[in-house]
């Protein structure tokens, strides 16, 4: 039986310390992550150049010496005789979520005796909680959901230490069953985000085709920006295994026997040519696009994707 | 031999066993090993079946190899059993040794693997070139090698004499014609052998010469021993290489060793011993590569002198006219007899005292009486071997009557070897004049035949004036040698168990005949005593040649021994022609007693190894009628046994499937990784 850790009568699938990658995080520390200019210089790193009655109330904020007091909200002075500046949304630098794929295809990669760790869900946990890490700390909202046949629940994007802590939470304590349904989850993002966000979608893409990433533009014809992950295990790569085998299909009943030395080169022709028609959907409507393979250093990827993130 | 055929079975069980055992692997997806699979499988379908097919191969063809494959050749002799006549040299030139390996074991050994590949119904006959077996041609073909693996294994080097072409002309002459018929000769090519052209007159016979002899045969041999006097020589045979220089030793029990270097021909030795008498081996080394001629044994030459015993009958003396006058002369110091014989003369009283010891034969001349005694001991030794002739005189006449006395009675009278009948006397004034009487040469008999040749001494001229007659028809075992033109017996002979008695009719002096002074008297003389003393037949021979008739006429039975060589058998009295079947020291025992010794060599022709060359083999086999081949350099072709070889074939057969299982094989790749970069469109 896999270690399952429980923590206020909830079930956890990984540990905190399998997904806070201290190293990773650190190594991302350089990067920025790009988003929408903030009509406030002072605060975070985006600028903005909207103002007015348009923008939506999102929070008071303390005043402090120098600012402008043209939002100082005279009503909350009144009844607390204290100064508060009133925020809009529009002045979040960024607000980013994270999708991540839950579907049973994911689990694949776990190490022995364990349920999720080592698996591509992991490694997606890891990359999304430094990614998630270092939006805060530049002040953005991040949020968390997941898609996939199980329920899960969702994070809208927030700022703040405690939005963190629930992402990680969120993340040691995902569900992960069936297929993945991402079109369904796009879908439902673009009601549930505003525009101005920026999507990661971490996941294997294992039953979708390029194709399917026109559901993607049209996210970004709302102004939600999506950034593609994609993971694969490098079993999944490099088919290494010998001798007749059995493949039981993971989100589903069938199975296949083969010997993968037969079809290993032509495997390998298939798996690149899917990868690569998925970068090459992605890069034509515009999505930043990484792929990773699960036992390599994830930074170039990610880094090369923050940059094109950057330019577009 | 082809047990590890069913091998090929083995990847054929190992490819369904695992097909049953298979690991599981949960994937992610398997849409992409779908799409793989319906691309690869019909090329990777092909691939499986030819790759176990390989493996079946690879394991069919290793047993295959193991069994030495062989198949029937084109030529139309192979599709029938064929008919073989194998021959082997066993002459004693197939001794030679080199390094441990000996030709007659190597010629066996060839023979052997050859047998191996022939047919099932293929008949043999096995026979060897020794011409002294005569039944080996009559054992018949057998069928199947195994019937000649038994004699072949069992043959021996053998000394009689050897011919090779007329054993391969019987070969020839045996087959039938028309038939799948093969002759094949394993031998040295030693060249003395091979004595007369050989035609096989049979049409389809093929000769196979297997050659195991040495390319450069190198021996040194003991060739002969020569008695010089008072020094051996050893006569030294090379061949091959440089004269090099060997040493001969001469061995003798509880001696040491004398030995002599030679760089030549001989070796002299000088007699070792007070006596100057050596009886012994002889060595020489360094020998080459025959070993069995490089030793022999040495028997010093029976003859001694002849010891005889002149009885001198004549009461005359040493006068003019003695009895033993021209005896005497004819054995004189300086004469050729002399040297021979050593004479005792004494008078026949002087017999009382007894005969003298070790004579070998005795003359009473003119003897008219002698005592009891004096007779029975003549006649005793006579017994034993002594000759014991009587020479007519005067005082015969007392036996006949004329001057009637005492002597009637003389136990000299059993020593004629008749009874006296009569004497003839023709007187004449002149003794060369008639009437006389001359020894008839066409009478000349036994010891005296040779004098039929009158340049050995002409009898004819010796006129006999006083002759005695005897009663000869009286003893049936009375042999005459001579007889007077008139038919007279002069000479006479009686056989006395291991001796003789022997009379001359007439005397030895002139006062019957004038034989005495005739050139014809000494060698009449000298055969006469030979005779008696039994030395006018030859001893038994020092040397004689292994493997061959003795020619030599034992008398009496005797028992032939060669104790080192474990021959001990039993001859008849009269054989002359046993033939000593090995090389080494003989004893001839007769009557229990050692009576002689002899030593058989090997022929010295059969230690000249020189070999034959392939043009005097042409000339005498004919050529293009014969196939050589050298084993350990040329392997039996498939010309010889109908079968090609054809290994090296399946060998090359399995590392063709060898190279081709490793390419269709991918598990030995390098496998090629994921690369996003490298990737199809990239």
């Amino acid at each position: 039986m896999p270690p399952v850790y429980v923590l206020k009568n909830k079930y956890f699938m990984l540990d905190r310390s399998d997904i806070m990658d201290s190293d990773l995080v650190a190594r991302l520390s350089f990067q920025t992550v790009p988003g929408p200019p903030s009509p406030f210089p002072h605060r975070g790193i985006h600028s903005s150049p909207r103002r007015g009655a348009s923008l939506e109330f999102s929070e008071h904020a303390e005043y402090t010496p120098g600012e402008d007091v043209r939002d100082m909200d005279w009503k909350v002075y009144a009844k607390s005789d204290r100064y508060f500046l009133k925020r809009y949304e529009d002045e979040r630098l960024q607000r980013a979520f994270f999708l991540l794929d839950a579907s049973n295809s994911m689990r694949y990669g776990a190490a022995a005796g364990e349920l999720l760790k080592g698996s591509k869900f992991h490694t997606a946990a890891r990359i999304a909680a430094a990614l998630a890490s270092k939006l805060i700390h530049q002040g953005d909202a991040v949020g968390l959901g997941f898609a996939g046949e199980e329920e899960n629940s969702f994070l809208s994007p927030r700022a703040g230490r405690h939005q963190f802590e629930a992402i990680i939470d969120l993340l040691c304590s995902g569900l992960l069953g069936g297929r993945a349904r991402l079109k369904d989850s796009w879908s439902s993002l673009g009601e549930r985000l505003r525009s101005g966000a920026a999507v990661f979608i971490l996941s294997d893409f294992l039953d979708h085709d390029p194709d399917d990433l026109e559901e993607l533009g049209v996210l970004a014809a709302r102004g939600i920006k999506a950034r593609m992950i994609h993971l694969l295990h490098r079993d999944e790569v490099d088919l290494p295994f010998e001798n007749t085998t059995r493949f039981p299909d993971m989100e589903g009943p069938d199975f296949e026997v083969l010997d993968p030395d037969a079809v290993r080169t032509a495997y390998m022709e298939e798996i690149t040519g899917f990868a690569r028609g998925l970068a090459s959907a992605a890069d034509s409507i515009g999505i930043p696009h990484a792929f990773i393979v699960t036992d390599e250093d994830p930074v170039p990827a990610i880094s090369e994707l923050l940059r094109q993130s950057a330019r577009r | 031999m082809l047990a590890g055929l069913p091998a090929v079975l083995i990847p054929v069980i190992i490819h369904l066993l695992g097909r049953r055992r298979v690991k599981v692997i949960p994937f992610a997806t398997l849409r992409f090993l779908r799409k793989a699979n319906e691309k690869a499988s019909a090329r990777w379908r092909l691939r499986r079946i030819l790759l176990l097919l390989s493996r079946m191969l690879i394991l069919g063809s290793l047993a295959v190899l193991f069994a030495g494959p062989g198949c029937l050749n084109k030529d139309g002799h192979s599709s029938s059993p064929a008919t073989w006549v194998i021959i082997l040299d066993n002459s004693p030139s197939m001794s030679a040794e080199r390094d441990g390996s000996r030709v007659f074991e190597r010629a066996k050994d060839e023979i052997t693997r050859m047998l191996n590949d022939t047919g099932p119904m293929d008949r043999f006959l096995f026979v060897t070139t020794s011409t002294a077996d005569k039944d080996r041609w009559n054992g018949g073909f057998a069928t199947g090698a195994g019937a000649v693996m038994e004699p072949l294994h069992r043959a021996a080097i053998d000394y009689s004499l050897h011919d090779v072409t007329a054993t391969l002309q019987r070969a020839f002459g045996l087959l039938e014609k028309g038939g799948n018929n093969r002759v094949v000769l394993a031998t040295d090519l030693q060249k003395f052998p091979w004595r007369t052209p050989v035609r096989a007159e049979v049409s389809g016979a093929r000769l196979f010469i297997l050659d195991a002899g040495f390319n450069n045969p190198v021996n040194t041999w003991i060739n002969d021993v020569v008695e010089e006097g008072d020094r051996l020589r050893v006569m030294i045979g090379r061949q091959g290489g440089q004269s090099s220089r060997v040493t001969v030793s001469l061995l003798e029990k509880d001696k040491p060793a004398i030995n002599v270097f030679s760089e030549g021909d001989s070796a002299l030795f000088r007699m070792p011993g007070p006596d100057k008498a050596f009886s012994g081996s002889i060595e020489l080394t360094p020998g080459g590569d025959l070993g069995i001629d490089d030793r022999t044994g040495f028997v010093p030459k029976a003859g001694r002198n002849i010891n005889l015993l002149l009885v001198n009958g004549d009461a005359r003396g040493f006068e003019i006219r003695d009895e033993l006058l021209f005896i005497r002369r004819a054995l004189a110091p300086g004469s050729d007899l002399s040297e021979r014989v050593v004479a005792t003369e004494i008078r026949p009283a002087d017999l009382d005292r007894g005969v003298p010891a070790d004579m070998d034969a005795a003359i009473l001349a003119n003897v008219a009486a002698i005592s009891e005694g004096a007779m029975s001991e003549l006649l005793e030794k006579a017994r034993a071997g002594m000759g014991l002739i009587l020479t007519a005189g005067d005082g015969w006449d007392r036996f006949l009557g004329y001057n009637a006395g005492e002597n009637r009675n003389s136990p000299l009278k059993n020593l004629f070897v008749a009874p006296l009948r009569d004497v003839v006397t023709l007187e004449s004034g002149d003794s060369l004049r008639p009437p006389h009487e001359r020894i008839d040469i066409a009478s000349l008999k036994g010891p005296m035949s040779v004098f039929g040749d009158t340049d050995r001494g002409d009898l004819s001229t010796a006129h006999i004036r006083k002759y005695w007659l005897l009663n000869a028809e009286a003893e049936k075992n009375l042999k005459v040698w001579a007889r007077l033109e008139n038919g007279v017996p002069l000479l006479l002979e009686r056989p006395l168990e291991k001796g003789r008695l022997m009379l001359l009719a007439t005397t030895i002096d002139r006062d019957g005949a004038d034989l005495c002074l005739q050139p014809a008297f000494i060698p009449f003389l000298e055969r006469l005593i030979l005779h008696a003393a039994g030395r006018l037949k030859p001893g038994l021979p020092q040397r004689v040649t292994a493997g061959r008739p003795m020619d030599f006429e034992f008398r009496d039975e005797a028992v032939i021994s060669a104790p080192k060589l474990k021959i001990d058998v039993r001859v008849p009295d009269g054989t002359s022609d046993y033939i000593p079947p090995l090389p080494g020291n003989y004893e001839v025992h007769q009557a229990n007693e050692l009576t002689g010794r002899f030593v058989a060599v090997m022929d010295p022709a059969e230690s000249d190894l020189s070999r034959i060359d392939k043009q005097e083999l042409d000339r005498l086999l004919g050529p293009e009628t014969y196939e050589l081949s050298r084993p350990g350099l040329n392997p039996v072709s498939g010309a010889l046994t109908g079968r090609t070889d054809v290994s090296s074939d399946v060998a090359g057969l399995l590392l063709a499937l060898l190279i081709a299982e490793a390419l269709l094989s991918v598990r030995w790749r390098r496998r090629r990784k994921f690369s996003f970069e490298d990737g199809p469109g990239g």
